[in-house]
């Protein structure tokens, strides 16, 4: 029973070696990509999630969050109440973005006393970053200038700048593209591979005609499945140990997480990967038919899991459709984990998220995959 | 052949059918198939040949009727049937990108040949299909004898009692198709039962029995002699100068059953008891063409098998008012 799956593993391994386009293919695309991608992207940002940390809660501090809000940069996600709760939020990617305003901030905004609004930003995302920092930068500077102004109408003195905005960085400080491109491109180059490789795996042997000679034999529907599974499931590692490691070795980016909690996350979403290429499959009566569905589904997820466009700034429908792409899910985990070092528990949600979407696609797939003919 | 004293059946089947939708692609075919016989299957294309096999394997339902083969029952113990029988297809599907012998061993493990006793019985088939120099050989870089022979091996890698073959020898040169046959003889003597499809006239003649299916329906089962004996033709061939001119008479007659080409003979027959011999003569003397040569010959299978098909034109041509 078991000995027939690896049989069958081992059949698919060998035409693997044999077949070098795909495996070079397998190895070339990795770096390609990570250095096309590593690069290219810059979009302007909306929506930025952000909690406030409001140490002072007057009317005037209000005030100021509220002229924030109306920018349309900054989404409020909520109110925390120490830095160990914006740490939390931003490692669960609750938020983004920070405020925080200083105790006796309305009484020193009366008094004409410098002082700093710090905006603490989510660094993992460069893009991000660039657009809440300017905005906000620009927000305060006008703020200020607004009450030197006075200062002076009631002839004050020019000096001090009464109100400065301090950003802090947090988790990629050096505001690298790389250090936040790099793991998503292991979801993005596993999506391609995974789906691409077992839709045309079975497409072929349909193809070919040896998909006839298998459903005479006494092999399981399952045995097959899983037999011609495994191997792309090995592949799916290399690919991601790979990544990982040119990642740092190229682009010295330094992973903070834990790497069994990535590997763990990551056979979910290989795995739901793996089932919808075996969806294709049973749609696909040649390689080519696979292969195109595979570039049809592909091209949404590069552009709308938040991979090249920021999730919080794409419109709700898009959204939307978004949260059915297991690789949307997926970008979160292994951003969380490789470059926050968010915890389990952290990344629950996106978790389950992702176990519900492998289990339908797994149902799909089993549904559709016959093994008796017509 | 000799029948065997106490016949024993291997393949059963009672009123088997099956529809595809609106189309009825098999229609109540009832057959019993001998342990140890070549069973030859004859039809056109599209007659329900393959769609027969394939509910007899177990990988397609019947519609309604029913049968076993190797003593299972096709609808409910499909997955006992398909470790007890080869099966091999018009292009048997080798993995082209694999060696000849990284072919068998996959099948041997898929049909289950326990792994002790894999590599002995990969290497047996090669020696007796005369593989072995090209065992590394990639199976998509062999010619179409040499994959015939692979396939041959896959499909009886697990030894089974009853081997399908689906038109195993279409596009592949007389040569190749004489040493297949000599292995299946092989095969069938040394007990393994054979049922195979094809649309070659001398290898149904080499079948210890026939069956013709024609549009779903079993139109004839027996010995090649036996259907040819029952079709009851008389067959001439005369050698004319204007063939053309000659096959157009003959062909105008309602007693001629058939008239073929042959080169420069024509192949005339009839049925119903009228000589093929003398039709031609009154037919081809009373519009004054000359016979250079003309003799009796012996009916044969395809002769059987045309007149079957055409009778069966000339049936359908009836029932629908033109």
């Amino acid at each position: 029973m078991t000995g027939r799956v690896f049989v069958i593993a081992w059949k698919e391994l060998l035409q693997l070696r044999r077949d070098r386009m795909t495996l070079a293919m397998m190895v070339v695309l990795p770096i390609l990509q990570l250095t096309l991608f590593g690069y290219a992207i810059n979009t302007d940002v909306r929506h930025i999630p952000t909690v406030i940390y409001d140490q002072d809660r007057t009317a005037a501090s209000r005030d100021l969050v509220q002229s924030l809000l109306a920018t349309g940069f900054y989404a409020l996600a909520g109110s925390v109440e120490s830095y160990d709760d914006i740490s939390r939020a931003m490692r669960t990617g609750a938020a983004r973005v920070a405020l925080v305003i200083p105790p006796k901030f309305s009484s020193k905004l009366s008094r004409g006393d410098a002082f700093k609004v710090q905006l603490v930003v989510d660094g993992s995302d460069p893009q991000i970053v660039a657009s809440a920092t300017n905005t906000a930068a620009s927000l305060v500077g006008a703020r200020s200038s607004e009450m030197l102004l006075a200062r002076i109408a009631k002839g004050g003195g020019a000096a001090p700048e009464p109100m400065t905005l301090e950003v802090a960085t947090w988790y990629n400080p050096d505001l690298r593209t790389a250090v936040y491109v790099v793991p998503g491109l292991i979801g993005v180059i596993l999506t391609m591979t995974m789906v691409m490789l077992t839709a045309m795996a079975i497409a072929r042997e349909r193809e070919r005609g040896t998909l006839e000679q298998l459903i005479v034999s006494p092999v399981r529907k399952l045995e097959l499945v899983v037999g011609k599974i495994l191997p792309y499931i090995l592949m799916g590692y290399v690919q991601m140990t790979l990544i990982l490691l040119a990642g740092r070795v190229i682009f010295r980016v330094a992973f903070v997480g834990s790497l069994p909690l990535l590997y763990a996350m990551a056979f979910l979403f290989i795995s739901a990967n793996l089932a919808l290429g075996l969806f294709f499959s049973t749609l696909a009566k040649t390689q080519q038919q696979a292969m195109q569905m595979s570039f049809f589904f592909i091209l949404p997820n590069i552009l709308l899991s938040g991979f090249m466009f920021p999730f919080e700034s794409m419109p709700r429908p898009a959204q939307m459709l978004a949260q059915l792409l297991p690789l949307t899910h997926f970008l979160r985990i292994v951003r969380g984990i490789t470059l926050k070092g968010s915890q389990l528990s952290e990344l629950a949600p996106e978790m389950w998220t992702l176990v519900l979407i492998l289990s339908g696609l797994v149902l799909l797939a089993s549904l559709r995959f016959s093994k008796k003919l017509v | 052949m000799n029948p065997s004293p106490t016949p024993e059946w291997i393949i059963q089947t009672q009123h088997l059918s099956r529809s595809f939708g609106e189309f009825v692609a098999v229609r109540d075919v009832s057959l019993q198939i001998r342990k140890g016989e070549i069973f030859g299957v004859l039809g056109p294309n599209g007659a329900g040949k393959s769609t027969t096999i394939r509910m007899l394997c177990g990988i397609l339902d019947p519609t309604s009727g029913g049968g076993s083969v190797v003593g299972y029952d096709i609808a409910k113990q499909s997955e006992l049937i398909k470790q007890n029988i080869g099966y091999m297809t018009q292009r048997f599907s080798l993995y082209e990108d694999l060696s000849v012998e990284e072919n068998l061993r996959f099948y041997a493990g898929i049909y289950g040949v326990p792994r002790a006793r894999r590599r002995a019985r990969v290497e047996q088939v090669l020696e007796r299909a005369e593989l072995g120099s090209r065992r590394k050989q990639l199976a998509g870089t062999l010619s179409g004898g040499w994959k015939q022979r692979v396939a041959l091996a896959s499909s009886t890698i697990h030894e089974p009692p009853l081997l399908f073959l689906d038109e195993p020898t279409a596009g592949v040169d007389p040569v190749s198709r004489r040493d297949f046959w000599q292995q299946i003889y092989k095969l069938s003597t040394e007990g393994t039962t054979v049922l195979v499809t094809t649309h070659y006239m001398d290898e149904a003649e080499r079948c210890h029995r026939l069956a013709f299916i024609f549009r779903g329906e079993l139109l004839d089962i027996g010995t090649p002699e036996q259907i040819v004996e029952r079709r009851a033709l008389s067959v001439a061939e005369l050698e004319v100068d204007d063939a053309k001119l000659a096959a157009e008479v003959l062909r105008a007659d309602k007693r001629v059953e058939e008239v073929a080409h042959y080169g420069h003979m024509l192949r005339l027959a009839t049925r119903g008891g009228e000589n093929a011999l003398a039709l031609a003569h009154e037919l081809l003397g009373s519009q004054a063409l000359v016979v250079r040569s003309i003799r009796e010959t012996r009916a044969n299978v395809e002769d059987a098998f045309v007149s079957m098909v055409r009778e069966d034109q000339r049936r359908q041509a009836e029932g629908v008012p033109s």
